[in-house]
Parts: structure tokens; sequence; C-alpha cells
């Protein structure tokens, strides 16, 4: 692959031009069940590789191929040099000049890898029939999908810096529904892991059918100002929101509401954000950003004070700093752009003391995170889940509405408990926001 | 990939000679530009491309699937020889058929075009950013930032199935979207985004587009920076025909695809009931010319319609792909479309509908004492089992006393798609569109969706409530 890799580098250099090239290979394996028959059984390669190219006077192009052979590449780098000229310049677009990094080999499972298609077959299967065994009301399982990958990737640019590394990944999802006369009500259960041992079939199970049954017979309770207590999956699908004001480059175009505000309280003083690339027991960890820039652990948000932006070459050369190892590239979207790995809050509770402070609505599903504004920080998202009094769950509330903004958000969490899970690249745990605005009738 | 008619079928015969109903290969040639103008300049020219195929086996309604990169005969050869060791091994002693012969379907054409992008040079690319660029320069002093994105991904798609079907399609998706940033006299940013899209060539992007398209967008961020803070609660609201509609593809359409229906859809076992308020007609139409959903097959090589799903109030039936249909026993709707040659196809909404009424418009809005005008919807999020949703208001107003008033800021609706196609009472007599790309099961595929102005007498809107007291 390295060879491969560096005659389209050549080309982009017999442009002079510079260049970075990433390349993804994924070994997947995937069965998913529904109602007893296989849905999908897939066992396959696929690759992506992305491309970027600039001059000397900053312009940038980039493609992107799926065709991993010498051909495929070279094609796509031509595609590149022929588009840089109809951009505009700007100095500030570099490549890295980092040679040396540490080969992670410990994100790698050959269990994981040895796993038969058959095997994961069986477990698929297994979660589809424990949720059933769960509770009568669960009536469909619309999916139960257990899913292995191996991948590799390649990072390489005109510098003659070559990194590369070997990862597992393995997951279980099941989304059914529980039915109760005419009503029905979805619950979603998941695990992203490093190796397929450490997927918990009756753990994924359990939340998907909780989540169903906490639906069912919920009503919409009054308007008003309340306490909030977010599940572990509610307060990592929040905290991914905040990526796009964290990011240096939307800081330097004035898209974030966070631009000068380096040094500035903007949290609680109880919140501490951390980015924690290397974390040992998280899914997806890296040595080295796809920018070829090493990564490191640091904190974003420090007792309640920012304390740096997520920086790529192009943001810390517009802002007079140092790259933090931050532009991230995937599979799918084999170009970087800036986010963070564990990117998690410190804890300072526990779920029992959280779920004991008093009456508070605990929200295990949010809908529209997505329709979060990450310039003004807005937001007005639909809320469900449970009353928690004196420390019990109690009547199931749906359809309500959470709205305010992300600075209000972070002004006003409290409590941060430890049972952390991961949804990519993001960690949450039970949250503790207080005096929040809800709507409801 | 040409491969000759007979390696199709030898091909083909190989997957199935483990036993299986119905094998087909998917071949997809997708390629593009992304320019992106941001940050003062045009920041970024984009080339994307993809190709592909795969083979799909189906046994007693089990699925097996391949794929590739290189779609040559040898690697399709040796996916269908994988496949059809899965399927016997999983299913020992199933019956085999084979292919005997392949025969091109008639083409249709739902999605005629005058200029392919290939034909075009980048500098014309170009130049419909520096259109909008021009214009949002001159809007409003007030617009202190916009990126605008102009794309143009050409997919080729290529069917051949154990029913003797070779089905060719060529989609093309020109994008232009706007994002425009407003400030006030406090530094605080508000946002207005508009995109618009259809299935046609560079013809698309005329003068009108590239203007509306800008226009559209700085107006909603204006109209948030000069707003107030949405109130929270329940409301009679109107849904303008501009707003498109979202409401109907996500909180309704998803309900209806059958393979939802199967998984416990509100919509389940109520095919020729009256389930919501006789104004309401909703249809799923894959023909109508040039629309972003518009296909002259689906990605199965079936032939897309106008599939009725709800007429007068009654529900007349589902949208399917030829695997939901056959568990139904009825006729696949040609809703069966996946993203790429690496995914499954599954049900897909195409151009998704509430079919206009008899109100005046105009009319609508004077009936409403106190509530909310819904102009432009933004995204949003569903339950599809339980139908309940979550839109974002991009671009809102107040209502008082029949006349369209304060501009609102931080708007949501929240509610169940059921019940608000139950509750409408009043349907306008105009239609506007909405463009997107749907999500569902890990895949994007464009479509469109539209609605007349309707009325809604209660809806929970999302807001701020004020103060600090709980």
């Amino acid at each position: 692959m390295k060879d491969i890799i560096q005659k389209s580098l050549e080309y982009i250099k017999s442009k002079k031009l510079k260049g970075i090239i990433n390349v993804f290979v994924e070994n997947e394996k995937n069965v998913s069940f529904s109602l007893g028959k296989i849905d999908e059984l897939t066992e396959g390669e696929k690759g992506n590789a992305g491309i970027k190219v600039i001059d000397n006077e900053g312009r940038v192009a980039t493609s992107v191929t799926n065709i991993i052979t010498e051909q495929g590449l070279l094609e796509a780098s031509e595609k590149c040099c022929e588009l840089v000229k109809y951009s505009e310049p700007d100095e500030f677009n570099d490549i890295s000049n980092q040679k040396e990094y540490e080969l992670i080999d410990w994100a790698y499972d050959i269990d994981t890898e040895n796993t038969t298609i058959d095997k994961i077959m069986e477990m698929a299967k297994q979660l589809e029939d424990k949720a059933k065994s769960l509770d009568d009301r669960i009536k469909f399982v619309r999916k139960s999908n257990v899913s292995s990958s191996i991948s590799k990737l390649y990072f390489a640019n005109t510098n003659n810096i070559f990194k590369k590394a070997h990862y597992s990944n393995a997951s279980a999802v099941i989304s059914l529904s529980a039915v109760e006369g005419e009503e029905s009500s979805m619950g979603f259960g998941f695990e992203l892991k490093q190796s397929i041992r450490l997927i918990d079939i009756d753990l994924i199970a359990k939340e998907a059918v909780d989540n169903a049954i906490g639906g069912l017979k919920a009503k919409i309770l009054n308007s008003g100002r309340k306490d909030i207590i977010l599940s572990p999956f509610v307060t990592a699908q929040l905290l991914s929101v905040l990526m796009t004001p964290l990011s240096g480059e939307n800081v330097c175009k004035g898209k974030s509401f966070l631009k000068d505000k380096i040094g500035e309280k903007i949290a609680n003083e109880k919140v501490n954000l951390i980015h924690d690339p290397m974390s040992g027991s998280a899914p997806i960890v890296s040595s080295f950003d796809n920018e070829g820039i090493n990564t490191k652990r640091f904190s974003f948000i420090e007792n309640g004070v920012l304390k740096t932006y997520a920086n790529n070459i192009y943001s810390a050369n517009a802002l007079k700093t140092e790259p933090t190892g931050n532009a991230f590239a995937s599979p799918t979207n084999p170009l970087p752009s800036l986010g963070s790995l564990n990117m998690h809050l410190v804890s300072n509770s526990t779920r029992n003391r959280i779920l004991n402070s008093g009456e508070a609505l605990y929200v295990t599903n949010a809908m529209g995170l997505h329709t979060v504004d990450p310039i003004s920080g807005r937001f007005s998202i639909q809320i469900s889940g449970r009353v928690v009094r004196e420390g019990n769950l109690e009547e199931s509330f749906r359809g309500m509405t959470m709205a305010g903004t992300v600075q209000e958000m972070l002004n006003n969490i409290d409590l941060i408990a430890s049972d952390f899970k991961y949804i990519g690249y993001v960690s949450g745990s039970t949250t503790l926001i207080k005096d929040m605005s809800v709507g409801g009738k | 990939m040409n491969l000759e008619k007979k390696e199709y079928i030898d091909i083909l015969n190989t997957a199935l000679a483990g036993g299986g109903d119905y094998a087909e290969i998917f071949y997809e040639d997708y390629k593009g530009n992304l320019l992106k103008y941001d940050n003062g300049k045009f920041e970024e020219s984009s080339y994307r491309s993809r190709k592909g195929a795969s083979i799909r086996v189906v046994a007693i309604g089990e699925t097996f699937f391949g794929h590739t990169n290189e779609a040559n005969y040898e690697n399709l050869k040796k996916i269908a020889e994988n496949l059809s060791k899965s399927v016997k091994k999983r299913n020992p002693n199933l019956d085999i058929f084979t292919v005997q012969s392949l025969e091109n379907q008639p083409k249709t054409n739902f999605m005629p075009f005058e200029k392919s992008f290939e034909d075009i040079s980048i500098e014309n690319k170009v130049d419909t950013i520096k259109k909008a660029v021009e214009y949002l320069k001159e809007y409003d002093e007030r617009i202190k930032m916009f990126t605008i994105m102009y794309g143009d991904p050409v997919r080729k798609v290529k069917i051949i199935n154990s029913e003797g079907k070779i089905c060719e399609d060529v989609r093309h998706y020109p994008i232009f979207y706007v994002i425009s940033i407003a400030m006030n006299e406090k530094g605080e940013l508000f946002t207005g985004m508009e995109g618009n899209s259809e299935n046609r060539g560079f013809e698309f992007f005329t003068d009108e587009l590239i203007k509306e398209t800008a226009k559209n967008s700085a107006r909603q961020a204006i109209a948030q920076l000069e707003g107030e803070d949405s109130p929270a609660g329940e409301f009679t609201v109107v849904m303008s025909s501009e707003a498109g509609g979202t409401m109907i593809h996500e909180a309704c359409g998803h309900g209806m695809e059958a393979d939802l229906v199967l998984a416990g859809s509100a919509y389940r076992d109520k095919v020729d009931k009256e389930i919501v308020s006789k104004k309401v007609t909703v249809v799923d139409d894959g023909t109508i010319a040039n629309k972003r959903g518009t296909l002259n097959f689906d990605d199965e090589g079936t032939s897309t319609d106008k599939t009725i799903l709800i007429e007068k109030g009654v529900l007349k039936g589902y949208m399917h792909s030829k695997l939901t249909a056959k568990k139904f026993g009825v006729k696949p709707t040609g809703n069966g479309r996946r993203e790429s040659y690496m995914h499954l196809p599954v049900v897909r909404m195409r151009n998704t509908l509430i079919e206009s009424g008899e109100d005046n418009p105009e009319d609508i809005i004077k009936s409403v004492e106190k509530g909310i005008f819904v102009k432009k919807m933004g995204g949003g999020q569903v339950d599809v089992i339980s139908g309940d949703f979550q839109f974002k208001v991009t671009e809102g107003y107040m209502i008082e006393n029949g006349e369209i008033t304060t501009s609102l800021r931080g708007a949501s609706l929240v509610g169940n798609g059921l019940e608000v196609l139950r509750s409408i009472d009043m349907v306008g007599n105009d239609l506007g569109y909405a463009v997107g790309t749907c999500g569902k099961d890990g895949q994007g595929a464009p479509v469109s969706d539209a609605q007349p102005t309707i009325r809604i007498p209660k809806i929970i809107v999302g807001g701020v409530v004020k103060g600090g007291s709980k």
C-alpha cells in the first residue's frame, strides 16, 4: 500500500504541489436478524481514500475515491491537481512535518478478526431472542445486528511522512417495538467495543426493552423550568454538539459563540471537558490525526474555564498556535475535519446520588439534537423519559421540549456520574442539569 | 460494467446455485464536483467518485449480500460462489432455479435533462456561486458571513436480476445551498439556511434559482435576528406551503414504509380504515417530472409510479420494496432504494406530499386568533414507530387576531404524525416543495416533499419558559 500511495504523492510533487493521502481499508462481517430471519448477511472488504493538495499560495482541492489501486489513486490525484487553481489563496493551509509517531498495536484484537460469520450470526440471533424474552409486550424486532470490522489506516504526505494504524471494532445494536393496545413505542440499545469479547448481549437487550416499555403510557406534562437528568446516551449526544463551537476553524471564521473566550468562564466550575484520544477503555483510539499530527490528551474546559479550541494545521496557523491533533477522517469520509476522540466530562458524583437529588425529569431519549444551532448555541429539542422522585423512576413522559442555549446548559451542569457510554467518538455519563426550560401542556 | 448477457446469466445462476428465490447484480458509477465558498473566498474544490457492484440473493425471506469495488466478471463470479455457499449452508434443501435469458427494459424518462454536468467547465460552475455572492453582499449589512455550496453528483445505475430484467437509470442531482449568518449589535449570531435540488442537468442553476435560494437564506437569518424568543406550550399552528412537506415525510411517511409497518408502526393493520381527517390525501410519487425524488426505476429495477397512501382520510396501502411486497402479497411500488452499491435496498420515499385542498391560504391565517405561523422548517427527527417528531422552525411568526406579527427565534414543533393528520382542519389550495436527503438505516436517499398551507388546531411548540422558578 505504501508504494501505491507513494506513486500518487510523487505525481502531486511533480506538479509542484503539497499533498496528503488517507487510505482506509476495512474488512467487515455483518449479520442482522428480524423476526427470526436473516435480514442481512454481508462479508467483504471495502476501502476509501481521501486526497488533499495545496499549491504554493495555499489553494486547496480535495478528492475521494473508493478505488484503492495505483490507477484509482492516481486518477483521483490528477482530478485534485486539476481543480486546485479554482480555489483562492490562503496562507494558512499547510501539511505536517511530524515524522515520529507511536504505532498503536493494542487497538487490534485478533479474536475479533478470527470471529467467524457463523458466530456473529449466532450472536445476532441471541440478541433478538433475549430481547423478546424480557417482556411479552415486545412484539416487533426491527433489526438485531452484530458486526465486526478490521480496519487499516495509511496516512502519507509529500513531506515523506508515512504513518499507519490497525484497529478492530465490534458492535451490536437492536431496535424493537413494545405494543400495548393501540399504543406502540420504539426502543433502541447498542454497544461499540474494541473487541467482540466485550459485547454484552444481555445488557443491550435490556437497554432496548427498558426504553421501549418506558415509552408506553407516557404523558405530556406541564410547561415550566425543571431539573433535568440526562442518561449517558443523551449526555454523549449533547456533548457531540459542542464540537462545532470548539472547532478552531469555526472560531477563525467567526462562526462560534466561543470566539475570543479562551481563559474565560464558559461553564459551571464543576465542568471539566477532556479530549482523550489514547484512552485504553475507548472503542476508538488514535496516536495521530489524519493530517499526520500526533494526538494528545488535553482539557477543552477546566473548572468551567475554556482552555483551548480543537486546532488543525489551518486553524493553528490562523490563530498563531500549535495544532492539537484533532483533524480526523473516517472510512466513510476520508477527508480530515475537526473533531474529537473520546471527549467526555470528568465525573464528580455517582448515578445513585444524582437520581436521589430531588424531583427531576430523567431524559432517556432526545430528538432533534442535530438541529441545535452550533453557531448561536440555541436549541429546542424533544425529550422523553421518566419523572424521578426520591431516587425512583416513576411516570413516563414524552412529546415535550427542552429549549435554551448551549451556554445556559453548560452553566447549569451540576453533577456528573461515571457510568460512561461511548457513542462513537464521544462518551457520556448520567448528568444533572439544573433549571432548564421545558415545554409541554 | 459492460459484461456480455451470458456472463450476467452465469453470475446470477452461480449466485442461485445454492437455492434462492431471487438474485440481482447492482452496479453503480457515481461522480461529481463540490465547490464551496466560505470565509469570504472560494475555499475548496472537490471531486468525489465511487464505483462498484454488489450481488444479493434472497432465499425464503433471508438476504445474503456481497460487494466489490472492481466490478469485473471474475470478482462478481467469486462473490456469487460465496453467496451460494452461504445460502446452502443455512438452507441445505432449497429448490434451484436458473435464469435463461435477459431483456433490456424499455426506458421511461421522468427526468429529462438538457446539459450534462460533464460538458460544463468548472469556470461556469464557479459562476453560479459568484452570482449568489454578489446578491448576498447587497442584501442587508447585518448579514456578516455566508457559505455557498454547489454540487453536481451524477449516479448511473444498472440492475440485472433473476426476473430476466436489465434496467439502467441515470440520476443527476444538482445541489445549491446557502447558509447566511446575521449578527446583531450585541455580537449574537443568527443562522438562515436554504437549499434546492432536483433531478435534472446543469440547466437547474438558473439565475432565478440562485437568487431565490440566497434571498430565502438571508431572510431567515434576519427574521431570527429581529425576532423574539418563541413561547413554549400548546398553540394553533398554521404551516405554510413554503415550509414544504418535511412533516408529512418524517412524521407520517416513514410509518407507511412497509418495512416499518412490519416493525410495528402506528399504521399497521389499518388499511381501508379511516385513520385521519377526510381533508387529507397523501401520495408518494416517483414520476413527477425532474423532482429530486423522481426515478425511472428504483434500485431493484421496479418501475416507479404514483402510490396513493391515504385517500380522503382512508389508509389505502403502504410503500414497498420487492421483499416487503412479497410479505404483504402485493406488487412492489418502486420504493426499493439504496445509497450505494455497498448497501442493501430498503423501502424509501421518493416525492411525498399532502395533496392540495380547497381553503384559501390567507383565510387560514385569518382564522387564527392566537397561534404560530411556520414559514420555513428546518431539520428534525422522528420515532418512526410511534410517529413522535421534533422539527426545528427556521422561520416562524406569531399570529395575533388573524394577522402575522412578531418573528420568532428558537422554536420547534413537537407532536405525533398520526395525531396531527387527524386534527388538520383546514387545507389550502396551494402546494410548496422542499428537498432533502432522507436518512434511514444509515443510508441517505435524495427526496422531495410537499404540502399545501394547513391548520393544526393544537400542537406543542418548543420555546423558552421565562424566569428561574421551577
